[in-house]
């Protein structure tokens, strides 16, 4: 999954970009308003955190400009202002969810997770794809009682295509979801973070999960 | 809980009854007088009556009554008396009505008895005038009556009018008989009369009062009704809605001003209360910020051990906690500004090594933004001042100098002496020019240009906090942007007694 953190302190930025790296997600984090709003409407993200107080431009501005564009990206406001006329405004104005500072990290990522399934119509964090399970909220998939062992790109790409069955994925999409703003992998990772998964699948007697549809890209059914 | 409605009520009602209590006493008075004088005026009308028709025909005096002419002195049922005395006090003559009072002896001859016992009042005149006197007494019949007897002298008349003359010439006024006539009735009449009277107002006082009682409240009430409706729309008045005015068109012209200052009123705690609101709302902004940096830092760090550079994460979290304390000192100097809770301690300051320590303090913010602090080019003077509280506001002061010029800036600082005082000013090229509008502001609590802290991490309460110190401790404060550059100077510094250049 990939996420934008939009926030101008750089404390705030080091400890979400970190934190949420670790969790498996991709994180891009943009300073100021202008930057969110361009990040945001090339970048192609699952979820957007914002801060309402930007420089240069307004966190809801940010918002407005992104609900205008048809963005579907689910939005969590994350700022101090806790008075109940901010998150109406906020709400309002198209954000999925607000957050008020300070905040319990875990607290944040059960928010996101919460966002991610909202995107996908997933009601639940387990997702069970024949013989395997995928537990989103910890990022693991079991074959019974054997846990694999997916990179976190491999374990991202996976449950993009668990979120979305029946739908081909291109190479492109699934690079976004692992690719961040400083870093760069070809199509060809994508190919082999896919050959890797479905090593590890056969591995488990797991076979012919991963579809190719050629020329297109990959899909679960 | 006193009632003004009660109030109006009870004091009308106790107002009203001793109104006309007073009223009902004096008009009692006034009518009983005026019924007696009515009663005793016709009493000496009849009595006089009487008078003209006794006679002195040179030899003796005597009464020309006929009882068919004056039927009521001798009716059976519920008579009136008289009896005419000569003036010794003999009886000349008596109405019928008398009879079965008397013995027969006594009807015809003067009678000690009756005199004794209906005593002739001591008349005082001695003249030739009339004498009237009035008495209460119980008549032979039994009844309650009142008496009039009159002291006259009686008239001559003779059927020979030539004698008549003669004697009129020849007796003079002082020698002739003295004759007395007292005229009785009940006066049971006269009583009905006054106790209906007095019913009669007993009544219009107790009608009146009802009709007090029962209309005042109302009226009182109705009275109130604008103050009521007012009370009601202010219930209506609350936190949610401070927007919210009663209503000053169309009331009586005693409400109307009370409603127009109580909107003004209105006013004032509304901007009161929305600025309070903004301050908490500040406060919190403010608060938050750092702490959620700190918690972030400190959840992901622990959670991440390994994390790369996990050890910048404590000089992030050593700097967020500076940054928090410093706001909340600051919060707490402009809240015990606020409370006028501040003890000014005024002794010798030496602004020049007051200076050299503050600038020494900031020297990590200058290097990390390549800023040049210029000394004063005077030598700074010894002054008389609160050490602590002067140091806390020059320390503001060139910190926002730092945080809102540019990197490689330079910021000065200039020093005049005149006289007893002195001048200080600290001047610096901004990073995002002020409008006259903002120069409007920079003492305002809270107030930020970059609202988004682009010049860096400033609450915006430095600049409120540096005036209220200046403000408790007599010292002046200007601030303009001139040539691009934002000058701020603090005026009026004494300096210290005997010392005008630091030593």
């Amino acid at each position: 999954m990939k996420i934008l953190v939009v926030e101008d302190s750089k404390k705030l930025q080091k400890s979400l970009r970190a934190g949420l790296r670790r969790l498996g997600y991709t994180v891009d984090v943009a300073d100021d308003g202008e930057e969110g709003t361009a990040f945001a409407l090339h970048g192609e993200y699952d979820v957007i955190v914002l801060d309402l107080m930007l420089p240069r431009k307004s966190g809801l501005d940010v918002l407005s400009d992104i609900r205008k564009s048809n963005l579907n990206t689910e939005i969590l406001i994350l700022s101090a202002r806790d008075q109940t006329r901010d998150r109406i405004a906020g709400l309002q104005q198209g954000a999925d969810d607000y957050l008020v500072k300070p905040f319990s990290f875990d607290e944040l990522h059960a928010r996101i997770q919460a966002l991610v399934r909202r995107r996908f119509k997933q009601k639940s964090p387990i997702i069970t794809l024949g013989p395997i399970t995928i537990d989103t909220s910890l990022h693991i998939a079991y074959h019974g009682a054997e846990c694999f062992d997916f990179t976190p790109n491999e374990m991202s790409i996976l449950e993009y295509l668990a979120f979305n069955p029946g739908r081909v994925m291109s190479p492109e999409t699934l690079l976004n979801q692992i690719n961040d703003a400083d870093s760069y992998s070809s199509r060809n990772a994508i190919e082999v973070h896919v050959s890797s998964l479905r090593k590890k699948l056969r591995a488990e007697n797991i076979d012919g999960l991963i579809k190719t549809k050629r020329g297109f890209g990959y899909f679960i059914e | 809980m006193r009632s003004i409605s009660k109030t109006i009520t009870l004091t009308t009602i106790v107002s009203v009854g001793l109104i006309l209590a007073l009223g009902q006493i004096a008009i009692d008075i006034a009518i009983t007088r005026w019924l007696n004088e009515q009663f005793d005026t016709a009493m000496e009308s009849r009595a006089r009556a009487l008078v003209t028709l006794t006679k002195f025909d040179g030899t003796e005096v005597e009464l020309d009554f006929a009882d068919e002419f004056m039927p009521e002195f001798e009716a059976p049922v519920e008579p009136q008396y008289f009896e005419l005395f000569h003036g010794d006090g003999t009886v000349l003559e008596r109405s019928h009505s008398f009879d079965g009072f008397l013995d027969s002896r006594s009807r015809d001859q003067p009678d000690k008895a009756v005199l004794t016992e209906h005593r002739l009042p001591e008349f005082r005149f001695q003249d030739q005038h009339d004498e009237v006197v009035f008495t209460d007494l119980r008549l032979p019949d039994g009844r309650d009556g009142r008496r009039v007897a009159i002291k006259f002298i009686a008239q001559i008349e003779n059927e020979d009018e030539e004698l008549e003359d003669l004697l009129e010439a020849q007796i003079p006024l002082e020698e002739r008989p003295r004759a007395i006539i007292r005229f009785s009735r009940e006066r049971e009449s006269l009583d009905q009369t006054r106790q209906r009277f007095h019913l009669l107002i007993i009544g219009i006082t107790l009608i009146v009062l009802l009709a007090v009682v029962i209309s005042v409240p109302r009226l009182t009430r109705a009275g109130l009704r604008p103050l009521i409706r007012i009370k009601d729309e202010i219930g209506k008045i609350t936190p949610q809605s401070m927007d919210r005015r009663i209503t000053d068109q169309g009331q009586p012209i005693e409400i109307e001003p009370i409603a127009k200052q109580f909107n003004l009123m209105l006013n004032e705690i509304e901007k009161a209360f929305i600025r309070e609101r903004q301050f908490s709302s500040d406060v919190a902004h403010e608060l938050r910020t750092p702490v959620s940096e700190i918690r972030s830092l400190a959840e992901v760090g622990l959670r991440w051990p390994d994390e790369r550079d996990i050890r910048t994460y404590f000089s992030d979290i050593h700097e967020s906690a500076r940054h928090l304390d410093r706001l909340i000192e600051n919060l707490l100097y402009l809240c015990r500004s606020d409370e006028g809770n501040i003890e000014i301690i005024v002794g010798d300051v030496n602004l020049g090594k007051l200076l050299d320590d503050i600038i020494s303090s900031l020297s990590a913010e200058c290097e990390r933004k390549a800023i040049r602090i210029d000394p004063p080019a005077n030598k700074p003077p010894v002054i008389a001042a609160d050490s602590q509280w002067l140091k806390l506001m020059l320390h503001n002061l060139l910190f926002n100098a730092i945080s809102h010029s540019p990197d490689g800036a330079n910021v000065g600082i200039e020093i005049d002496v005149d006289g007893a005082f002195c001048r200080l000013e600290i001047h610096n090229p901004m990073s995002i020019p002020l409008t006259a509008e903002d120069m409007e502001n920079v003492f305002q609590r809270f107030w930020r240009k970059d609202t988004a802290r682009e010049t860096g991490r400033h609450a915006g309460i430095g600049l409120s906090l540096v005036k209220s110190y200046a403000d408790l401790m007599g010292i002046g404060i200007d601030a303009w942007v001139l040539d691009e550059r934002f000058h701020i100077t603090l005026s009026r510094i004494r300096i210290s007694n005997g010392a005008t250049t630091a030593p």
